[in-house]
Order: C-alpha cells, then sequence, then structure tokens
C-alpha cells in the first residue's frame, strides 16, 4: 500500500476497513486456560481422594514369591 | 540468591509481620482486658490486627529493601552470560506492543522515536520491531494515530514499526495484546509490552534480551518503572516519591519473591511462547464487576505462567524503565477506581486450584490494598463507638444500697504507645531511604541537595498524610460500588498535566468535606476529650477541595521546582532518553503551534 493509499483511507477513515500495515500473519492458538475453584463440594472430592489413596496404600494384598532356594543346596 | 536464601527471606519477614503485629494487637488487649470484653472491642481487636498487620508488612519489606541497597545486593540471580555484557541484544527477535486507546498519538510516538533512538545507540535496533495497537473509538484519535505512524516511518525509514487497528477493543488491553499473539506473536521471541506512556532505554531493552536469551526457563521480567513528567505539584510529589521510596520497596519484593514475582502490565520483557500457551484468559464465574472478564490482567496472566512452572522475575537493578504519572488527585482516583474493581476481581482466584501460594498472595496483596480501606474506616467508626460508650457508662455502682466509685484508669500511655508504633511503621521507610540517599553524595546531587531533599520528604511526608484519609474515604466507596454490583467502563487515562478548576474540585470533593465536618461534629459533641486524636484524619478529607485544586495545578508545580522541593534526576538532566523526550514533544508542540490552522489535524488541534 502506497502513502496515497494510505492518506485516502485517513481522509475518509470511518468509511474504509480499518488500515493494516503489519507484517504477514502467521496465526497461532492461544487457548483459553481454565480454572476450578476451591469449593466446599471440590474440597470434599479432593478429601475423600486422599483418604481412598491412602486406604489403598494400607492394604495389605496376598503376593505369591517363588523362591528358588539356590542358597540352601549350598 | 540462593533457595535457602529465599526461604529464610520470607520466614523473617513472617515472624517480624507476625511478631509486630502480636505485640502491638496485646498491647490493645491488655487496654481492653481491664474493661469488659463486648463484641464491640473483639471487633475492634480483629479489625486493628488486620490492619496492623498491613502496615507492619510494608515496614518489613521496606527494611528488607533498605538493607539490601546498603549492601549492594540487589542484582538478580539470573545468568548473564558475561561475554555480552555490555554488547547488543543477541539474534533473537524482540517486538515493543504498545496498545493504545485514544492517548494522545503526538506524545506516543515521541516516546517511541526516544526509545528507537535510544535501541539504534546500544546498536540493537535491527533486532527490535515495534506493534502499536490500536484500540481507538474516537475518529480524531484514529486519525492522529495514522498521521504520526506516518510521520515516524518517514523520518525513520529503516525502523521496523507497523500499526494495527481494531474495531472494537474486545477483552480491553489484554484482549488486544492477545489479538496482536494469535495473529504475529509467532514471528517473534520476546515481547515488551508499553503503556502509552512508558519509556525504556535501549540498554535496559537490550539487558532483558540477554538476561531472557541466558535463562530458558524464565518467562517475564519486570521491570519497575519510575515516575516522570510530572508537571502538577501532585505529580511532582508522587514522582518524588516514586524515585526516593520505590527502589526501596522494589529491592525488598525482589528479595522476598525470587522467581515468584508478578506482573504489572507493563515495562516487562515476556517470552512469547508460554506466553501464548499459558496466558488465555479464562472468563470469571458470575456478572460483571466481580465476574466476567478479567480486568486486571497481569496477576492473573503471572500466576497462569508460574502455574505452569515458568519463572517470573522483579529486576530491581535494572535502571532505564520510566512512566508517567496521573496528573492529579481526580485522574488518580479514577484509575484506582478501574484498578479496584480488577483487584477485588481476584478475590475468588484466591480459591482457584493449583495456582502457587506466592499468586496467591500477590492476589491477596492486590485485594487488601483496596479493602484496608473500608477495614480502616471501620476501625475508626469501631473506636468512636468504644469512646462513646465508655463516655456514657455510669461513674457509679451501688452494691445493695451503697454507691461504690468506679475509678476510671488512664490508657493515655498505652494508647500513645501504639500511635507511636503505627507512626515509626508509616514513616520509617521513608527516614531509611533518606539515610541511603545521604551515603551516596552523587545521588543526593540529583535531589538537589542536603536541604532540599529534606524539606521534599517532609513535604512529601505532609502531603501523602493528608491525601490517605481521602483515598481512604474514595476507596471506601468504590469497594461499597463494586459489591453492590456497579461497574466502570475501561476508559482512557488523562496523562496530559492539566489543572482542575476550583468547581471541579468542589463536585469531587464535596462528600469528602461534608463528612469529614460531619464525624469532626460528631467527635466534638460526643467525645470532646478525645478530639484531637481524630484531627489527623479529619484535615486532609475536610480541606480536600482546596487540597486537589491546588496540588493539580502546574503552577504551584513549577513554583516548588524553583524553590527545589520534590527535584529528581530526571528533572536535573542527565538522563539522556528523557531529555530527548522532553526536546522531541518541545519541537512537536512548536510545530503543532505553526499548523494549527491546518484543518485536517486532530492531534495538532489536542496539542
Amino acid at each position: 500500500m502506497n502513502n496515497t493509499a494510505q492518506e485516502l483511507q485517513i481522509a475518509c477513515i470511518e468509511d474504509v476497513p480499518p488500515l493494516e500495515e503489519t507484517p504477514p500473519h502467521r496465526p497461532a492458538p492461544m487457548p483459553m486456560q481454565t480454572l476450578a475453584y476451591w469449593t466446599p463440594r471440590a474440597i470434599f472430592r479432593a478429601m475423600l481422594r486422599r483418604a481412598i489413596e491412602a486406604v489403598e496404600l494400607r492394604t495389605v494384598r496376598r503376593a505369591a514369591i517363588s523362591v528358588t532356594h539356590a542358597d540352601e543346596q549350598g | 540468591m540462593s533457595r535457602d536464601d529465599l526461604a529464610l527471606h520470607r520466614w523473617l519477614l513472617f515472624g517480624l509481620v507476625v511478631s509486630t503485629t502480636a505485640a502491638a494487637t496485646t498491647r490493645l488487649l491488655a487496654i481492653f482486658r481491664t474493661d469488659d470484653v463486648t463484641f464491640l472491642r473483639v471487633a475492634l481487636l480483629v479489625v486493628f490486627a488486620a490492619l496492623f498487620s498491613w502496615i507492619a508488612m510494608s515496614f518489613w519489606i521496606g527494611c528488607l529493601g533498605a538493607h539490601a541497597l546498603w549492601r549492594r545486593s540487589t542484582s538478580l540471580p539470573l545468568l548473564e552470560p558475561t561475554e555480552t555484557k555490555g554488547m547488543p541484544a543477541g539474534p533473537a527477535r524482540t517486538v515493543l506492543v504498545i496498545p493504545v486507546h485514544n492517548e494522545n498519538s503526538i506524545e506516543v510516538f515521541v516516546r517511541l522515536r526516544a526509545v528507537w533512538e535510544s535501541l539504534c545507540e546500544a546498536g540493537a535496533g535491527s533486532q527490535f520491531d515495534f506493534f502499536v495497537l490500536s484500540d481507538s473509538s474516537e475518529a480524531n484519535s484514529r486519525a492522529d494515530e495514522h498521521r504520526e505512524w506516518l510521520r515516524f516511518r518517514d523520518e525513520h525509514p529503516q525502523a521496523r514499526i507497523f500499526y494495527r487497528r481494531r474495531e472494537r477493543n474486545t477483552g480491553h488491553k489484554s484482549g488486544n495484546i492477545a489479538d496482536f499473539c494469535r495473529n504475529w506473536g509467532a514471528l517473534y521471541d520476546y515481547m515488551v509490552v508499553l503503556d502509552a506512556d512508558s519509556v525504556m532505554t535501549g540498554e535496559a531493552l537490550s539487558r532483558l534480551v540477554r538476561l531472557m536469551d541466558a535463562n530458558p526457563r524464565t518467562a517475564l521480567i519486570q521491570v519497575a518503572p519510575l515516575l516522570i513528567g510530572g508537571d502538577s505539584f501532585f505529580a511532582r510529589s508522587q514522582q518524588f516519591a516514586s524515585w526516593l521510596y520505590g527502589r526501596m520497596y522494589a529491592a525488598g519484593l525482589t528479595k522476598l519473591q525470587g522467581a515468584d514475582g508478578n506482573y504489572w502490565g507493563h515495562n516487562a520483557i515476556i517470552r512469547i511462547r508460554p506466553f501464548m500457551e499459558n496466558c488465555g484468559l479464562p472468563i470469571l464465574p458470575g456478572r460483571p464487576p466481580l465476574g466476567g472478564e478479567i480486568m486486571s490482567h497481569d496477576f492473573v496472566e503471572a500466576a497462569l505462567l508460574r502455574r505452569a512452572g515458568w519463572e517470573i522475575w522483579l529486576a530491581a537493578d535494572i535502571g532505564g524503565s520510566y512512566e508517567a504519572s496521573p496528573p492529579n488527585l481526580v485522574e488518580h482516583l479514577k484509575r484506582d477506581r478501574r484498578w479496584c474493581q480488577g483487584n477485588l476481581q481476584h478475590m475468588i482466584l484466591m480459591f482457584a486450584q493449583k495456582f502457587r501460594l506466592p499468586s496467591r498472595l500477590h492476589f491477596t496483596l492486590g485485594v487488601m490494598s483496596y479493602l484496608c480501606s473500608p477495614l480502616w474506616l471501620a476501625l475508626v467508626a469501631l473506636f468512636i463507638a468504644n469512646t462513646v460508650e465508655l463516655e456514657q457508662r455510669a461513674t457509679v455502682s451501688y452494691v445493695g444500697r451503697y454507691p461504690v466509685l468506679i475509678w476510671p484508669i488512664s490508657h493515655t500511655v498505652a494508647f500513645v504507645s501504639l500511635v507511636v508504633a503505627a507512626i515509626v511503621l508509616l514513616y520509617g521507610p521513608k527516614l531509611l531511604a533518606l539515610l541511603l540517599l545521604l551515603r551516596d553524595k552523587r545521588a543526593l546531587q540529583n535531589y538537589g541537595g542536603l536541604s532540599p531533599a529534606l524539606f521534599s520528604v517532609l513535604a512529601e511526608s505532609i502531603l501523602s498524610t493528608l491525601l490517605a484519609p481521602i483515598y481512604m474515604l474514595s476507596h471506601s466507596w468504590f469497594v461499597l460500588n463494586i459489591l453492590f454490583g456497579r461497574m466502570v467502563r475501561w476508559g482512557a487515562q488523562l496523562r496530559a498535566s492539566e489543572g482542575i478548576g476550583l468547581w471541579q474540585s468542589a463536585r469531587a470533593f464535596a462528600p469528602h468535606t461534608l463528612i469529614a465536618c460531619a464525624l469532626g461534629a460528631a467527635a466534638w459533641h460526643w467525645t470532646r476529650a478525645d478530639f484531637w486524636w481524630y484531627t489527623p484524619l479529619l484535615v486532609g478529607p475536610a480541606f480536600s477541595i482546596p487540597l486537589c485544586w491546588i496540588s493539580s495545578s502546574s503552577y504551584w508545580g513549577a513554583f516548588a521546582r524553583r524553590h527545589g522541593l520534590f527535584l529528581v534526576r530526571s528533572e536535573m538532566g542527565g538522563i539522556p532518553i528523557i531529555d530527548r523526550v522532553d526536546d522531541l514533544v518541545a519541537n512537536r508542540m512548536r510545530l503543532a503551534g505553526r499548523d494549527q490552522t491546518a484543518p485536517e489535524g486532530g492531534a495538532l488541534r489536542a496539542a
């Protein structure tokens, strides 16, 4: 766009699309962030989840462990 | 500054604030314990403790900053490759974005021109692009912007300066910058956000780029701006406070924040990729003014970057960063009204998940900076109510038929000690800043010498004491309005030094005067013995109309300057970029005066 064209746009600025004199666009996303809040319900859920995790950690599970008895032979 | 140092500073501040507040509150509790403990007194104690902790924190941050400045240990723990020190910035592409909204275009482009020239002097002109992002809605402003942009391009054909205009200012300033990022952000590595009244030197900008290059985990470096360009008495006093006390608080904050810094919305360099990935602002739940679009975007963007693990630093040791201050009290309060609305929106963000604790503290401090005003008002009201209750108490009680005299116990000494403690907390940092200045003879000359500096600190202290209760009443009104759902538009800010007429001042501050007179009359009527205790609170609002009128005047600003009051380095000369801005503005105004007859000259008419 030459200077004359720009001057023309300025002269009748309200009747023309916005003047842009910029490098070529390189569109890239800027995603909207999501936020979760500490509501009473969220606090209760978090506590429940922690409690379940703690119980799971304490659970004793039967485990089958193979023993070779290699040390007894010698 | 190691991680251990940071933890030490934070725990030290916490301990000092808690112990100072506990000492003062127990003193007040001891006074009340001799009388009955009523709901009124418990409320008074709670409000007192909250406010005392607020001023104690400010005091101890100032002390920490003074200590850092005294030991000259304000440098950031960021890597800066030694081989590039003092050299131009590296190959990274950096863009300076300047969002504008119906601003004075002459001044905007004059400042940009000074920044461009300074960049060229630093040998870094070719690494920086300029984007003027216009959201202006007024036809005159738009035409002026175009004209000034064309003029800039014609005069500096080697400068890569671009101009983009939006029809709608969706999302206000943050929406404007987000629009830029979505369209052109991918072209650049870093972005420096400048306000319409901001100026940064080429040296500071180059150093910021080098720091970003050397520290790939850093997403944002904020440079504390100093106030410049004030003509009125009010603006010059603000300017003086910013120059003398601002650097001390900035140094203190740097010691406390570490990589958990904050963003102040401008005069900062930002790494664009993490900014785009993490700073698309969410919409807050609820309706405006507390819900909806986020107004004070900067704190939130900083919190989002920290949430994603990026570092944010406040650079107290990088100079060359300036901005203009509001020219008068009315404009200052208008800006506060917008900021108050924006900061109160952050109340809900204090309870958002996954934010780091320091980010929550930034939100809390921002909210408290306005909520402390209604709390202070409540404290005054509670003290008056308490005094009235004590005055009305019968001096004689009966045990059966026998009268028993109640001996009143004087608490004057205890109250005076609390008042003295509060005075030390409020004015102590000013004295510390003065002591630091006295230590540096060269710096002292920048403030006009010993006597002008002393008188300036005294005058600024008196003025800020008079203004504080005015702010308290105004901020309380703002908070009340916002809580009742009244919102304010995010309009353009008046930056030119325009005086305020007596009538305009009277319209703005008649409520303050009436409230002060009514409170004074009530105090005189109900608690005459304690009346004088309330005078420091009442004098400012009672005389707010003449105070605003006189302090807005450029005549009194110039008068103060002639007599060496509120002198700062930018006024003494010797800062090339500011001198250059002044020269360019003077030249453009002269031209504007000559071209005033030109029919199409919107900017010129404005000038």
